[in-house]
């Protein structure tokens, strides 16, 4: 089992290039899910306190 | 047929009013992030972890779940922009300009990881992280392009303005997606030639090009969650003096 996880991760000495690939994929996604729920929220707490 | 066609061209026509289209969001976001979620997650650990082994490029070439998808979305975002810019001026949309300020940051952080992989990638196969490839360069200047869109609309603080340019800028600056996607066959580039063609079967085996198609479908999904997930916050924020905003969104 942690044969086969090391064999997953190092990728014949690859695996650093394709799980940053990864990894990068994922922090920029993220990045760009999480602002506009950050800025519906502002507007949601503004909007409430002008009401 | 005819009566699907248009109930679709009715519910497409329904969508372009921001209060239907805000409805519309809410209720099928978290459907539309599950759907992303299941479709991109089974493409990746498919061809991440059990498509076989490239004999030339070894285990490198898995990159390709990631860089080619991120590719074909940058591309095809631009062209949903363009197309919005179009409608925009011609029928002065209003959801059409929100759809183009929404659009624009996820055509660029797509554009940037297509950018960023790719440059990963080139370093085992090519040796260096980067070179002034046709394909490479018109792909950078397509995440400028991104750029001066988002920097074009946040200068100007009238937003019907705002949309008028941005929506010039889309339509003209599309003339880089046929240049980005025939640059490996008009100019001799260290890039591969495209992975998907209409015209020509896949070069590739079907045990990797399979998950590729599931990691596109899955991209083309999380981008949908994406924009209907940013398109809430823009619609809220340029409508929000209106009477359903009030009722519907604050003190809900």
């Amino acid at each position: 089992m942690l044969d086969s996880l090391q064999i997953l991760f190092l990728m014949d000495g690859k695996g650093p290039y394709i799980w940053s690939c990864l990894l990068i994929f994922m922090v920029i996604t993220s990045v760009n899910i999480i602002i506009p729920i950050i800025r519906l929220n502002k507007i949601y707490r503004e909007g409430n306190l002008e009401e | 047929m005819n009566r699907v066609w248009s109930r679709i061209k009715n519910w497409l026509i329904a969508m372009g009013s921001p209060p239907l289209f805000y409805r519309w969001a809410t209720s099928s976001l978290a459907w539309l992030a599950l759907l992303a979620f299941l479709v991109l997650s089974s493409g990746l650990i498919w061809g991440i972890g059990f498509s076989p082994t490239d004999y030339k490029q070894g285990d490198v070439y898995r990159i390709i779940y990631i860089h080619v998808p991120s590719a074909i979305l940058a591309e095809s975002i631009y062209i949903l922009m363009a197309v919005s810019g179009f409608i925009s001026m011609v029928w002065r949309a209003k959801i059409a300009g929100m759809l183009i300020n929404s659009a624009a940051p996820l055509g660029a952080g797509f554009t940037l990881v297509a950018l960023v992989t790719g440059s990963i990638w080139g370093k085992p196969t090519w040796g260096t992280w980067w070179v002034w490839d046709a394909r490479l360069t018109s792909t950078l200047i397509l995440f400028f392009l991104y750029a001066a869109i988002i920097g074009l609309h946040s200068s100007i603080e009238n937003k019907t303005k705002a949309d008028r340019a941005v929506s010039i800028l889309a339509v003209l600056g599309v003339v880089i997606v046929p240049i980005i996607k025939k640059s490996v066959d008009w100019w001799q580039t260290l890039h591969q030639p495209s992975t998907f063609t209409l015209t020509s079967s896949p070069s590739m085996a079907p045990e990797m090009y399979q998950p590729l198609l599931v990691c596109v479908l899955g991209f083309y999904c999380l981008f949908v969650f994406m924009l209907s997930n940013s398109l809430r916050g823009e619609i809220i924020s340029r409508e929000r003096d209106k009477a359903w905003v009030k009722k519907q969104f604050f003190k809900q």
